[in-house]
């Protein structure tokens, strides 16, 4: 094999292994399903947040959508932080500050659902050496503002969706007093796609791979 | 050679040294306490006195070691002159500790020059120390004779309440040799007799298993030929009088009591709370899984090199230690056997060590080694090792995200500890916050060092390497920036 050929093997199969470069910033999806029939006919609030860790959290950021309900959301919410939108029509929390939070009135009905989508650098972290992740938090509160409902988390949330510094995400779900679990968090598939940049970049390599391979090994016409 | 293949060869070997170096820098390394010994009258040596010989056998896991140790115990006359008595006394030392000659003297049952003789074998966690004394047979009333004793914790021997008799099936003179002792204070050993006090004593005849605790009455439970030791069940391990077999029994709640065979040319030394069963069969170290027989294929410890080895104790997290033979077996080392590897623990001290360590005894659950060995002149010296602390970086620490609670008005976050290193790190483990956001406030620390607070997880013992531990951490603020902080894990102290 030619020196040429061999040196440009040898940098496609060093881009290839280190990996990262061609991985999609995939954004990540969780249906979330609160059981609020307990509460039903009840009034209290809804509280999303979307806080970073204690020191150096990727960005990263919170799309709810899709959000059903048989309950009442009111027309207004309280935002803290990097927070947008409203419920049901959807809204935007990203992890800037330290609290990023969407606090709305409800009146319960038997569920709330919605989807969250979370997409961003911490999703993908590469060779970026991080020590503190991202945290979604999904509780319920009373009339007064401050009493958690269905869960006897230390948090008061029933759900945390927790993005690590490696870029995996883990779910945890909390019981109230009794002992039942009134949130289920799901996984929805993955709709990845590869970045434009990086498609530019495998077509490039593609093209003078073989451009190389060519004009190396094809013989020579005279 | 072309080009091309020199430099893949080139990646390759400069990627596998890169990772060699990686694995010795992560070997568990040790402190070392030199035990000494109680010493001897000595006006030749500097301070009237020279160390005598001592031997480690037990170890439990607040550090203190147990074992015997030679010294001088009177006169006697010789054609005109007082020439010194030597004997050899159990030992128990403080919590990682030399020998104390003043507080750490076991005595013996009698102490005359006759009879003034004990040897320590194990010991719990209650201080609570086995082995066996020289003793006149108190029904003839002459005669030399062992018996076994169990000691009040961190007491001498008392010939009173410590006397745990004997059994023999002519009981004119009674042996009886303790050799472990779980944490109830159950004791296994082995006993026999004679008819006369001419007779060759059979002493190992029977293996025995006491009953727990209060007063020393003999409570004999013939088991097979000698036991060796005993695990916080009540399970024994030992051998057969008439046949090489090693055995496991059931545990003491269950009665009559079962044996499992272990396997053929098999000597048993020791059984962990799980129920593996470590020793030697043939020449070779073994250590089984849990309550089973022995595995000729995966059950084998494997040597430093040498032909022979032999595997003397285990802990509950299935650590090994023993001694084998190095490589021209002209030597023998002690090893600890760790995650399917067996270390040489001469290679795993200080720099400079200027001694020998040539048989691991015993490893307790924090991972110390009580080990016997030689000094630079050759006596012979027992040594305490300790896992070194400079674990903080193979610690690695990650945090959650912050939520916030309406009700409480603090922000919580759970903390992963995670131990990248290829050993186990032994706990308690400490994790310090430090560069805290100005107005935030760690809630619920354990302490503060230099300036800065600490939480410590006592109920982390240890940490297997790529496992994890969490803990929840809680923080008053009110501000609006980002709350910041770092967090750095420590095992064992700062």
């Amino acid at each position: 094999m030619h020196i040429v050929l061999k040196l440009i093997t040898i940098i496609a199969i060093v881009i290839l292994c280190t990996g990262n470069c061609w991985s999609a910033n995939a954004d990540t999806t969780y249906q979330i399903d609160l059981n609020t029939t307990p509460l039903s006919g009840y009034s209290g609030f809804v509280d999303l947040q979307f806080n970073p860790g204690g020191f150096d959290s990727l960005d990263a950021s919170a799309n709810i959508s899709q959000v059903t309900t048989n309950g009442s959301l009111s027309n207004s919410d309280v935002l803290a932080g990097s927070a947008s939108g409203m419920l049901p029509s959807g809204a935007v929390i990203e992890n800037v500050a330290a609290y990023n939070d969407l606090f709305q009135g409800f009146t319960f009905g038997s569920d709330l659902d919605f989807r969250v989508t979370f997409s961003g650098s911490a999703l993908s972290p590469g060779a970026s050496i991080t020590s503190s992740g991202s945290t979604f938090a999904v509780s319920l509160y009373g009339t007064d503002q401050v009493t958690p409902l269905l869960s006897t988390s230390s948090t008061g949330a029933l759900a945390l969706v927790t993005i690590n510094p490696d870029g995996s995400i883990v779910s945890t779900t909390y019981p109230d007093t009794d002992g039942i679990t009134h949130a289920s968090v799901v996984l929805l598939p993955s709709t990845s796609v590869p970045e434009p940049g990086n498609i530019v970049l495998a077509v490039c390599l593609g093209l003078v791979y073989v451009g190389t391979f060519a004009r190396y090994t094809l013989p020579t016409r005279y | 050679m072309t080009t091309f293949r020199r430099l893949l060869f080139s990646t390759i070997a400069l990627a596998f040294m890169t990772r060699c170096a990686v694995c010795a820098t992560q070997a568990q390394t040790y402190t070392v306490v030199d035990l000494n010994s109680f010493g001897i009258p000595d006006s030749t040596q500097p301070g009237g006195f020279r160390h005598s010989s001592t031997y480690v056998y037990g170890l439990n896991n607040k550090g203190q070691a147990v074992g015997d140790s030679y010294l001088q115990i009177g006169t006697y006359l010789y054609y005109g002159q007082q020439l010194p008595e030597y004997s050899v006394h159990g030992f128990r030392t403080a919590p990682n500790s030399a020998i104390n000659s003043q507080t750490d003297d076991l005595g013996s049952f009698y102490s005359n020059i006759y009879y003034n003789e004990s040897h320590a074998r194990a010991i719990n966690d209650s201080g609570e120390v086995v082995g066996w004394s020289s003793t006149s047979d108190y029904k003839l009333n002459f005669g030399y004779s062992e018996r076994a004793f169990r000691t009040q914790p961190n007491s001498p021997i008392n010939l009173l309440t410590d006397d745990l008799g004997g059994y023999s099936q002519f009981p004119t003179i009674v042996f009886s040799q303790a050799y472990a002792i779980n944490g109830r204070g159950e004791v296994a050993g082995t006993t026999g007799g004679g008819t006369d006090p001419g007779d060759t004593p059979d002493y190992d005849k029977y293996g025995f298993r006491t009953t727990p605790t209060g007063a020393p009455q003999f409570s004999m439970t013939r088991m097979g030929r000698v036991t060796t030791s005993i695990n916080a069940t009540g399970q024994v391990t030992g051998n057969f009088s008439s046949f090489p077999y090693a055995f496991l029994s059931s545990p003491s709640s269950v009665q009559p009591v079962n044996l499992t065979f272990i396997a053929d040319y098999t000597t048993a030394y020791g059984v962990n709370d799980g129920g593996q069963v470590v020793g030697s069969r043939g020449n070779l170290a073994i250590r089984t899984a849990p309550n089973t027989f022995l595995n000729q294929t995966t059950d084998m410890l494997g040597t430093l090199g040498g032909v022979a080895s032999d595997a003397y104790a285990i802990n509950s997290f299935g650590d090994v230690v023993g001694s084998s033979d190095v490589t021209g077996n002209n030597a023998t080392h002690a090893f600890v056997y760790r995650s399917g590897n067996l270390f040489d623990l001469n290679d795993l001290l200080p720099q400079g060590s200027n001694f020998i360590l040539e048989e691991a005894r015993a490893i307790n659950d924090v991972g110390q080694i009580a080990v016997n060995g030689h000094d630079s002149t050759n006596n012979p010296h027992a040594y305490l090792l300790t896992p070194t602390t400079t674990s903080r970086n193979y610690l690695r620490v990650t945090a959650s995200g912050l939520v916030y609670n309406r009700q409480t008005q603090t922000f919580n976050a759970t903390l992963t500890v995670t131990n990248t290193a290829i050993a186990p790190i032994y706990g308690p483990l400490q994790v310090e916050l430090t560069k805290i956001t100005s107005g935030a406030t760690l809630l619920h620390a354990t302490g503060s060092h230099n300036g800065n607070p600490f939480i410590t997880l006592n109920n982390i013992t240890r940490l297997d390497p790529g496992t994890t531990t969490s803990l929840p951490v809680t923080f008053s603020y009110s501000g609006y920036a980002r709350l910041a902080y770092t967090a750095t894990a420590y095992s064992q102290g700062f």
